[in-house]
This record gives C-alpha cells, sequence and structure tokens, in this order.
C-alpha cells in the first residue's frame, strides 16, 4: 500500500511549481490511474514514488513506513514514459536487463526472460534490434523488462503515449488482461499515469484527477466497472458518463485560474 | 555489412577515379613543361625510384609505425581513462578543460626539440609529440559521449539497483562509443604526422628522417615517395579504426528489415 501526504516539489530553484500539495493512495490490489494534462508533474510525481528525486515536502509511505528515496529505488517496478530500450542490445538482452543487473548470471536472466516471450507476443523477435519492432512491441518488450523484476507495485508513466489508436486500445486490452492473470496468482498494485480518461476509465479501480501546473489533486472519481474489464463493460453507457465526467472536469480545472 | 552496389561506387571508384585524375594531369604537366625532377619530378619516376630504394624505406616505415603503435596506443589508453574521470568529477572536468585546450596550442615544432634534449633520441619524444596529436580528439570525443547519456536512461538504471560501474558497463559506455570513434578517426588522421614531426625533432631513423635526408640530398622523388607512403600509412591506420567501429557498434550499421 502507498500512501502520499502533501508531497511538494519544485525545479530550478523554487522558479519552477511542479507539484503541490499531492496526497494520494494506492491500496493493495488496486489500479488506480492519474489523469493530467502535459506538463503538469505526472512523470515528476512518479519519479518522486519510485524514489528518483526526493520530495522538497511531505511523505511518501509504503506499507505504512517513510521511506526514504534510496530505500523507495528498490521498491517499485518504473515503466519510464519513452521505451528506452537500447540500441546496442538485443530485444532480449533489453528485456533481461534489469535481472543481469540485479546479479543474475547473463544465460540464467536471458532465460527467465526467454519464457515469457510467447506470452507478451514477443516470439520470433530475441536476436532482433529494439529499432526493428513496432511501436506496440516496443511497450510489450519494455513492459516485460519492468515485469520481470518481480516488484509487486508497478508505475506506468503513459505506456500507450506514442502509440496510434487502434494499438493503444489493444495494448489497453491486454494489459488489463495481463495484470488480471499476474494478479491472480500474487496479488499486485499499480500507478497509471496518462493524459487519456478514456484509458484511465478502461483500466483503473479509481482515477485522481491533475491540474495544471504546480500540480495538484482536483478530484477523485471511482470507475465502479466489473472486472475483469470486458469490452461491454468499457464500452457501456456508464463507462461514458465517467469518462465525460473526467473531460468535463479537466476541462474546468485547464480553465480555472 | 554487405557494400552495394551504389555504395561500392560512390565509396571506392570514385575517389579513386579523381585521384588517377590528378596524377595523369600531374604526370603530363612534368612531360610538357619539362621541369626538372629536382623541383618537381612526375608521380611514374616517384614510384620507380621509390620501387627502386624500397628495401631502405620498409626499414624506415617499421620505426615510424612501432613508434605511431605505442604513442597511439598510449594516447588512447590515456584518453579514456581521463575522459572516465572527467566524466565521474565535475571539479576535475573544470580543471581539466583548459588545459585540453591550451595543449592543443603548443606550437609542436619548438617544443618537440626540446622534448629531445629532456629524454634524448629515444622513441619517448615521439611518444609525446603523437599525444599532443591524438589525445585531444579522442579524450573530448569520449567525454562528450559520455557526458551525452540520457537522463531518462540514467533513472532506469537505478531503479534497477545498478551500480556506478554498471551503469557505465550497460548503458554509458556502450551509448559513448560513436562520439569515441568520431574522436579516433580524427586521432589516427594524425597519429603518422605526430610520429614523423618528433622525428624531424631528433632521431636517427624513422620516414621523417628519410625524407629529410632526401631532401638535403635534392632526391625530391624520394621525398615524394615517403609522403605518399606517409598518406598511405594514415589512411591505412584510418581505416583500421572505421573497421574497428563496424566490429565494435554493429547495431549503427546493420540494416535488417523487420
Ligand atoms: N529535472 C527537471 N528540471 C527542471 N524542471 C523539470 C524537471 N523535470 C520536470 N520539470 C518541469 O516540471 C514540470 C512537470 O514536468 P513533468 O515531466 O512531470 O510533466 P508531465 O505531467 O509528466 O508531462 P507530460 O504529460 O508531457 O509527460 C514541467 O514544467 C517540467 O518542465
Ligand atoms: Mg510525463
Amino acid at each position: 500500500m502507498l500512501a502520499l501526504r502533501d508531497v511538494a516539489k519544485t525545479y530550478d530553484s523554487g522558479n519552477t511549481h511542479a507539484l503541490d500539495d499531492v496526497s494520494l493512495a494506492v491500496g493493495d490490489g488496486e489500479f488506480v490511474a492519474l489523469v493530467g494534462p502535459s506538463g503538469c508533474g505526472k512523470s515528476t510525481l512518479l519519479n518522486l514514488i519510485a524514489g528518483l528525486d526526493t520530495p522538497d515536502d511531505g511523505e511518501i509511505l509504503v506499507d505504512g513506513q517513510a521511506l526514504d528515496a534510496e530505500q523507495r529505488l528498490a521498491r517499485f517496478g518504473y515503466m519510464p514514459q519513452e521505451d528506452l530500450l537500447f540500441p546496442w542490445r538485443s530485444v532480449l538482452d533489453n528485456v533481461s536487463l534489469g535481472l543481469e543487473v540485479q546479479g543474475l548470471p547473463r544465460a540464467a536472466a536471458r532465460e527467465r526472460a526467454l519464457a515469457q516471450f510467447e506470452t507478451f507476443g514477443l516470439a520470433g523477435f530475441e536476436d532482433r534490434r529494439p529499432r526493428e519492432l513496432s511501436g506496440g512491441m516496443r511497450q510489450r518488450a519494455a513492459f516485460l523488462r519492468t515485469v520481470l523484476l518481480d516488484r509487486p507495485f508497478l508505475l506506468l508513466d503513459e505506456p500507450f503515449g506514442a502509440l496510434d489508436a487502434i494499438t493503444r486500445a489493444q495494448l489497453q486490452t491486454w494489459l488489463s488482461e495481463m495484470l488480471a492473470e499476474m494478479w491472480a496468482q500474487s496479488r499486485g498494485s499499480a500507478l497509471l499515469v496518462t493524459h487519456d480518461p478514456q484509458e484511465a476509465v478502461t483500466l483503473a479501480d479509481r482515477v485522481y484527477l491533475m491540474s495544471p501546473r504546480p500540480g495538484r489533486i482536483t478530484s477523485v472519481i471511482d470507475v465502479d466497472l466489473p472486472r475483469p474489464r470486458s469490452e461491454a463493460a468499457t464500452t457501456s453507457e456508464h463507462a461514458h458518463r465517467l469518462i465525460d465526467e473526467l473531460r468535463r472536469q479537466t476541462e474546468q480545472t485547464a480553465l480555472a485560474p | 555489412m554487405k557494400l552495394r552496389r551504389a555504395d561500392l561506387l560512390s565509396g571506392v571508384a570514385a575517389p579513386i577515379l579523381l585521384c588517377l585524375v590528378v596524377l595523369i594531369g600531374w604526370q603530363s604537366y612534368v612531360w610538357i613543361s619539362d621541369i626538372r625532377p629536382q623541383v618537381l619530378p612526375g608521380p611514374i619516376r616517384i614510384v620507380r625510384e621509390s620501387i627502386e630504394s624500397a628495401d631502405v624505406i620498409v626499414g624506415h616505415v617499421g620505426v615510424t609505425m612501432s613508434e605511431v603503435a605505442g604513442g597511439f596506443a598510449i594516447s588512447i589508453c590515456g584518453a579514456l581513462l581521463l575522459g572516465l574521470l572527467i566524466d565521474l568529477s565535475t571539479p576535475l572536468r573544470r580543471a581539466v578543460y583548459p588545459l585540453i585546450v591550451a595543449s592543443q596550442t603548443v606550437p609542436i615544432p619548438v617544443i618537440a626539440p626540446l622534448m629531445v634534449v629532456w629524454f634524448g633520441f629515444g622513441i619517448v619524444p615521439k611518444i609525446i609529440v603523437i599525444g599532443l596529436f591524438t589525445f585531444v580528439p579522442v579524450v573530448l570525443g569520449f567525454a562528450a559521449g559520455l557526458a551525452a547519456t540520457e537522463r531518462s536512461a540514467t533513472d532506469l538504471m537505478r531503479t534497477f539497483g545498478a551500480s556506478r560501474w554498471q551503469l557505465y558497463r550497460y548503458v554509458k559506455i556502450p551509448a559513448a562509443l560513436p562520439d569515441l570513434f568520431t574522436g579516433l578517426r580524427v586521432g589516427a588522421i594524425y597519429a603518422v604526422l605526430g610520429a614523423i614531426f618528433g622525428e624531424l625533432a631528433g632521431a636517427v631513423d624513422g620516414l621523417g628522417i628519410f625524407m629529410e635526408q632526401q631532401r638535403q640530398s635534392f632526391r625530391t622523388d624520394l621525398v615524394f615517395g615517403g609522403i605518399f607512403v606517409v598518406t598511405a600509412l594514415s589512411y591505412a591506420l584510418f581505416l583500421a579504426v572505421v573497421l574497428t567501429e563496424r566490429l565494435l557498434t554493429p547495431w549503427r550499421f546493420d540494416r535488417r528489415e523487420p
């Protein structure tokens, strides 16, 4: 369980006010989405949680304990906004990089990664270079790299932001099914950053809305759609009402002074 | 790494063709103007006389190339080490950069004879002069490549729990290789020239000495022969670097379609 209390962050020695008093919580087994306009501090917030940066103010609690950045680094499965697949490594070596860094011998790391290639729709592309993959495959590879670390709490920074609408919709369904399967075996949680209300409603149990910079939480919406999220559920009347509500509130906060 | 026909034509044939045009023009001028060979020998004479003296030239090539091998290797090792240290320490970078720039303003023909006074006629002054020519492009290229590593890549490695050494091994050094090789190519072009400058300041043999002796005895054809050899050696070294680059950074060259 993750809880943020009044987290604030400024850059450029106080000139850029990125985050202002952000409080939120993600319970065990919960999938929470964070929706906000570009530049409102979503990536900043994930970086703070992941332990890549320290907040100027406020607390970040993991399982009730205030952990410092160094301790948090090892707690979260972090999928950055860009796929960050390195061109000098094959797809397989990219995916197994995290395991290798953690001390697993290269052969064992590759074996563990390889076992998942089929499931992640990457079979046959093991020895290719990342740039030979389609955008959707790159995201799946980056996601597999994150998942292999076996960290129950996932931080996903706009994983589908750079994809076309069709691929994005496919991957949303795919991710939803993958997580349902993974979390059926061992419980996990996720915090997903997106600027797309539709994506948030499709995937999340709860949605936090952020205002433009300085980012703060303006409202919370529960997504009471049944799980697993079938296409019927995510295109239902109720889902559309939730999406519209999110859109309306996003526009409202964008217009507010 | 197959060369396509178009590449072959523009990459190999075109420069050879241009070379031929220049040589033919040169030779024609020598024939037509009947200029004395002590002033300007034609390419045919240069090649003929050089082959005549091939034994002597090969001996000098051996001396010069062992200086180049030693000097360039030491220069590269030093540059790699300093490049790493510069990247690890900002104060060091601030301290060292002005010196690096200053080192390129040293008038080498003036300082080289002094080095002979300090270090004698052995290989040491040559290694230092080769270093003065090649160290800076390599160190600047490597340091620039290391510094250009994206913050987000570093962040990803930190979430993996990577140590500083792992960050360099898995990300920063591979990412810096293209820039490093840009520096190495520049270094390779100047390495042989560095050895010649070192020899001219004081040596008993080597291509620099050979050319100087031939100039003093008015064998302009053999002076040009020496120049041709120096050019060929520099070019060979350059190509060796390019080839190594292809072997060590294959991901930039294999354009396999998915
Ligand atoms: N390291 C940094 N130094 C200075 N300013 C920064 C830094 N990181 C982020 N910022 C600033 O903080 C603000 C929030 O940035 P952030 O990347 O968190 O936004 P975001 O919500 O993720 O945007 P996007 O949707 O475009 O990814 C921006 O104005 C950005 O310029
Ligand atoms: Mg972002």
